[in-house]
């Protein structure tokens, strides 16, 4: 063995003297590293702080107060191309799925097969058969649709909005006269594709921004927790980590009231998942691992009564066999700075957050995954699972996949 | 604090080499270091007066790469699978690297950990999140495990 050991030694060496992976050029370590900076730094100043993030935030203000943004439509015809500047985009979604064919039909003239609709802003572009555009607009918009459907994530949180929507009673509801946004989940899979939702979650922390919504609403004869439901519902589905951020904001802005009464709604009935009935039991000394294990950027902790609880809700759940899991780490233990990289774990953390600070110490989060899954079915989840006077059971779950 | 670009240059290929080696894939380790060594650069002051900055960009880049692997679907068959049929790059001594693909995750992951990435025990335990006996057994049965292994393959 000792001999082993010696063999081993050497032959570490002689691999690692190969190098055989070439490393990045120390700039674009600097590049990355600077990236890392402005995140958290974005974070920190929740949308208000880079010059970068300054821009994103003006550029949404204009289009959000219903400022006009320039595109353009390039017409193919027999042998030539002509380039036409379009006046479009008034309201809030930018360029909207229901402004495509009004947009683009006037162009379909003639000999003209195709038209192409160049979005500047969102460096997109969409081609047209003008047969398509003329006779069937309904397969222009799904062809749309289907472009942008995984920018951004942008399907699965469209979805996501409309159902926080619809349990907290306001989907589809007329607010000042007018439909309010989104009134489907493909025309709000169109709008997060092509704008994104800085326009809405770079705000979520602008007293200014939310004090004169609220004004604005009451105005129009809405109610603050009205107005709260849907922008609420709104930053739940989009950027859920904002959700504390948009609350706090509110309440500074006056509408105390709004806040004690959608908070718990979203918590329990719109959330993700709802709160327990049943109290939580805080994990202290040998009942499992504590608030200071490692969190997810730090691979979190193998701990196996929390893995198996999880494994078998994945065997009943979702039928998997043979569930993979990784550590699991504490809620209370997640760094602000994970909400900059989009991880799962973050939206999961703000839910556990709604239902009180006891949820979150005695609850811990756990990646699970069907490698061998068969066919389209959900091959990957994040489960909270928390201490209770019964012992340890799953309470909230993210499938990712579907 | 240590500099971070003659770090940087002497280190890469340990944290490189080991994560290929656990995940058995080259562009999951190209990316899961190069995360590593960016994070460690945006926090350099920390990190750069840290007691051993191996063993935190060593730990950083396998957590990433633990967390891309299991991203996707296809990722995460190559997760579950031993990486000896997807070590692609050809190796010195392959015979020895082939016999620590095919050990049990734990006793590869710690024999990589020890002899690639040349951490301590007792940072081999807070990468692999077990106590540092745990990690001091699993090398000493790797290192049994493979003297039999080789012997058999070598007609010792």
């Amino acid at each position: 063995v000792i001999g082993m050991q010696s063999e081993l030694e050497e032959a570490a060496r002689s691999l690692v003297a190969e190098s055989i992976v070439e490393p990045a050029p120390f700039t674009a370590v600097e590049a990355r590293a600077k990236a890392i900076r402005s995140r958290g730094r974005r974070l920190r100043n929740a949308g208000i702080g880079s010059a970068s993030l300054i821009l994103i935030a003006v550029v949404a203000l204009i289009v959000h107060s219903g400022g006009t943004a320039q595109h353009t439509v390039v017409v193919r015809g027999a042998g030539s191309s002509n380039v036409v500047p379009v006046q479009c985009c008034e309201g809030e979604n930018g360029f909207a799925l229901n402004g495509i064919v009004p947009t683009v039909r006037p162009h379909c003239v003639a000999d003209v097969k195709n038209v192409t609709l160049a979005l500047t802003q969102s460096r997109l572009s969409f081609t047209f058969s003008c047969s398509e555009v003329l006779h069937n607009p309904r397969r222009v918009e799904v062809a749309a649709v289907s472009k942008v459907a995984t920018r951004r994530n942008a399907a699965r949180r469209a979805a996501k909005i409309v159902a926080y929507e619809k349990q907290l009673g306001v989907y589809g509801d007329v607010v000042k006269g007018h439909r309010e946004y989104p009134d489907d989940v493909r025309s709000d899979t169109f709008t997060i594709g092509v704008a994104g939702s800085d326009y809405l979650c770079a705000q979520a922390g602008n007293l200014q921004f939310r004090a004169n919504e609220i004004r604005d609403a009451a105005h129009g004869g809405e109610s603050a927790v009205h107005w709260l439901k849907i922008e609420a519902a709104r930053i739940a589905g989009l950027c859920p980590e904002k959700l504390a951020t948009l609350y706090d904001t509110v309440q500074r802005a006056g509408a105390t009231e709004a806040v004690a009464s959608v908070r718990p709604l979203l918590a329990s009935a719109g959330g993700m998942f709802a709160c327990p009935t049943e109290p939580f039991v805080e994990p202290t000394g040998a009942l499992g691992p504590t608030t200071t294990v490692p969190n997810v950027l730090n691979g979190g902790d193998p701990w196996a009564p929390i893995q198996e609880v999880a494994a078998n809700y994945a065997r009943r759940h979702y039928g998997w066999k043979i569930p993979e899991i990784g550590p699991v780490y504490a809620v209370a233990s997640q760094p602000v700075e994970i909400q900059g990289v989009t991880l799962h774990g973050a939206a999961l953390a703000q839910n556990v957050t709604l239902c009180g600070e006891q949820a979150v110490r005695s609850s811990f989060i756990a990646d699970i995954w069907a490698p061998h899954a068969p066919g389209p079915v959900r091959s990957a989840a994040e489960l909270v699972v928390g201490l209770f006077p019964s012992g340890w059971k799953v309470w909230g779950e993210y499938p990712q996949s579907s | 604090v240590v500099d971070f670009e003659p770090w940087y240059v002497r280190e890469h290929a340990r944290v490189s080499t080991s994560v290929y080696l656990l995940f058995g894939s080259l562009d999951v380790a190209r990316d899961a270091t190069d995360e590593a060594f960016a994070r460690a650069l945006a926090r350099w002051d920390r990190v750069g007066a840290m007691a051993s900055p191996g063993g935190w960009v060593t730990t950083v880049a396998v957590n990433v790469a633990r967390r891309s692997v299991r991203r996707s679907k296809q990722e995460a068959r190559l997760a579950s699978s031993q990486p000896d049929a997807s070590l692609t790059v050809p190796l010195p001594n392959p015979e020895l690297w082939a016999a620590v693909a095919a050990l049990p995750d734990r006793q590869r992951s710690a024999v990589v950990l020890r002899y690639v990435a040349d951490l301590s025990e007792t940072e081999i335990a807070k990468v692999m999140r077990v106590p540092r006996g745990t990690v001091a057994a699993a090398l000493s049965r790797a290192r049994t495990t493979l003297e039999t292994t080789l012997a058999d393959d070598r007609g010792v």
